[in-house]
């Protein structure tokens, strides 16, 4: 594995298998997405700008 | 009237005897108190009761209401807070060593209203650690467990909350609900759980497990109590940037018209093909569906989005979220949170920029195939939980059961979804469905249940977790 991110390495201490785990998981979720998006497909935000803004 | 039986009153009797003269405050609150010390050395649905401060607010409402000052239908009804909930002046923790120590200053946008309304604080009740981790027995705080079988979880997040109401100890409570931790407890309690649209209710005071998801909703044993509970809890605030400047229409004038002429869309790919669920939940489901048919609403099969897709998308926005949230405590004292919930956060860590903005931007798609599909019904009813509730202590069913969930969906879309009671499996335990309406048309979504719950109504059912 390459080197752990520094705000890892404490958690990494107390279960070594965890990062592994961690980004297997992160890995899966990605690969469930479609990978069919437009360039104009805008996304869904929460912040609009209004007038007293 | 006996502990139980006034443990088991809903809102809208207790509320009607109260007004009548014909119940105390005072009395409601004590009896309620000591069903709490009678059961939950069993359920851990409470992490902390504020029974003094509970006492002087009942005989302050019942000075009121008896003088003739009575606020509305909450006044003098005792409820609970998850404990993600800020209270002012009382422990607010998370369920989690990191805030063990945590006193708010200022009560959350949630607990004010309630307040406000008169109802009567009763303490704050067991979360998922942060509102995501499982059920954990690495924590300051054992887990709460299921009443209708306290070897099973009672789902989660808002466990205590969904415990707690089940057992008869509260007629409502707080919950709150980021992939669907109303409406999981809910489901695996028996009671009736509502996240309501985006917006609708102010998130100011609660601690965030992920911005653009969280909403906050009511818990009760039945369908005009939840509305009731919505309607004080309701309405725009400017403590928080996400709510919605709606107006709030009366959710119970409408509650008892029927479903006759209403268009019921009922989503079964989610239960029957994207996660196949558990034989009695499916048929609780198709039941269901026939006694609103049978009440005159027209039913039609409807299809959406394969359900992993939106889940996925969901949980890469909840846990990038999340992860930018807890960042800084699990680089510095990891050792403090529960192992299930470093395991679910840190997946977080390896989503980059672009897979949560591809998240976001599928999100803004998925809403307008909704739009599209809503045009066309007025509700969708479709599964909430696969399974009844497992044990508790089996860490291996606990993860395959889970996930297995079609309320993330409605997260991600952000519109009002209602998780109701369709009966009990052969074990005993709670089935359910949910009913699905289209943004800021909560007052549909307890019409339907509301009409589903005439005809079988489950609330009826008490658990003995003794």
């Amino acid at each position: 594995m390459s080197e752990i991110n520094r705000d890892l390495k404490k958690a990494n201490a107390l279960d070594q298998t965890l990062i592994e785990r961690a980004s297997a998981d992160a890995a899966r979720l990605i690969g469930a997405m479609p990978k069919d998006l437009n360039p104009s497909d805008e996304p869904a935000l929460i912040y609009k700008a209004d007038l007293a803004s | 009237m006996n502990d139980e039986d006034l443990g088991f009153l809903s809102i809208a009797d207790a509320s009607e005897k109260i007004a009548l003269k014909k119940l105390s405050p005072v009395e409601l609150t004590e009896a309620l108190l000591r069903r709490a010390e009678e059961l939950d050395t069993k359920l851990n649905a409470y992490l902390l009761k504020d029974a003094d401060k509970a006492i002087a607010a009942a005989q302050a409402a019942e000075k009121a209401i008896f003088g003739g000052r009575k606020l509305g239908p909450l006044h003098g009804v005792p409820f609970g807070l998850k404990d993600i909930v800020d209270t002012a002046g009382l422990r607010t923790t998370c369920h989690s060593k990191i805030l063990a120590d945590n006193i708010p200053q200022r009560d959350a946008t949630v607990a004010a209203k309630l307040k406000a309304a008169g109802a009567i604080l009763m303490g704050k009740l067991s979360t998922h650690e942060f509102a995501l981790g499982g059920p954990a027995f690495d924590l300051p705080w054992p887990p709460a467990r299921n009443p209708w079988n306290p070897n099973h979880h009672p789902g989660g997040s808002s466990s205590g909350s969904g415990a707690a109401v089940a057992a008869g100890m509260l007629p409502m409570a707080i919950g709150t609900d980021t992939g669907g931790s109303v409406r999981n407890p809910a489901s695996c309690c028996g009671i009736v759980g509502m996240k309501a649209t985006y917006g609708r209710v102010s998130r100011a005071g609660v601690f965030p497990l992920s911005f653009s998801l969280d909403h906050i909703g009511p818990m009760t044993r039945t369908v005009v109590d939840n509305a009731l509970m919505l309607q004080a809890i309701s309405g725009s605030d400017q403590r928080d940037p996400a709510s919605a400047n709606a107006a709030v229409p009366d959710f119970t004038v409408k509650i008892e018209d029927g479903v006759k002429g209403l268009k019921i869309g009922y989503l079964r790919h989610f239960h029957e093909v994207d996660s196949p669920a558990h034989e009695q939940m499916a048929k609780s489901l198709d039941d269901a569906v026939d006694v609103l048919k049978n009440e005159g609403a027209e039913v039609r099969d409807v299809s959406f989005v394969p359900l992993s897709e939106l889940a996925a998308a969901n949980r890469i926005v909840l846990l990038s979220e999340a992860y930018s949230i807890h960042r800084k405590w699990l680089a510095e004292r990891p050792e403090d949170y529960a192992k299930a919930t470093r395991d679910r956060i840190l997946p977080g860590a390896f989503m980059g920029a672009a897979d949560y903005v591809d998240a976001l931007r599928r999100r803004a798609i998925y809403r307008e195939h909704f739009k599209r599909l809503m045009s066309e019904v007025d509700v969708i009813i479709c599964a909430s939980s696969m399974d009844p509730a497992c044990r508790i202590d089996d860490e291996a069913e606990v993860g395959r059961t889970y996930g297995r969930q079609a309320r993330t969906p409605f997260n991600l879309l952000g519109v009002p979804a209602l998780a109701i009671p369709t009966g009990f499996s052969s074990e005993g335990l709670p089935l359910s469905m949910q009913v699905v309406g289209k943004a800021f048309d909560e007052a549909t979504v307890y019409r339907v249940a509301r009409a589903y719950e005439r005809v079988a109504d489950w609330s009826i059912h008490r658990p003995k977790p003794n």
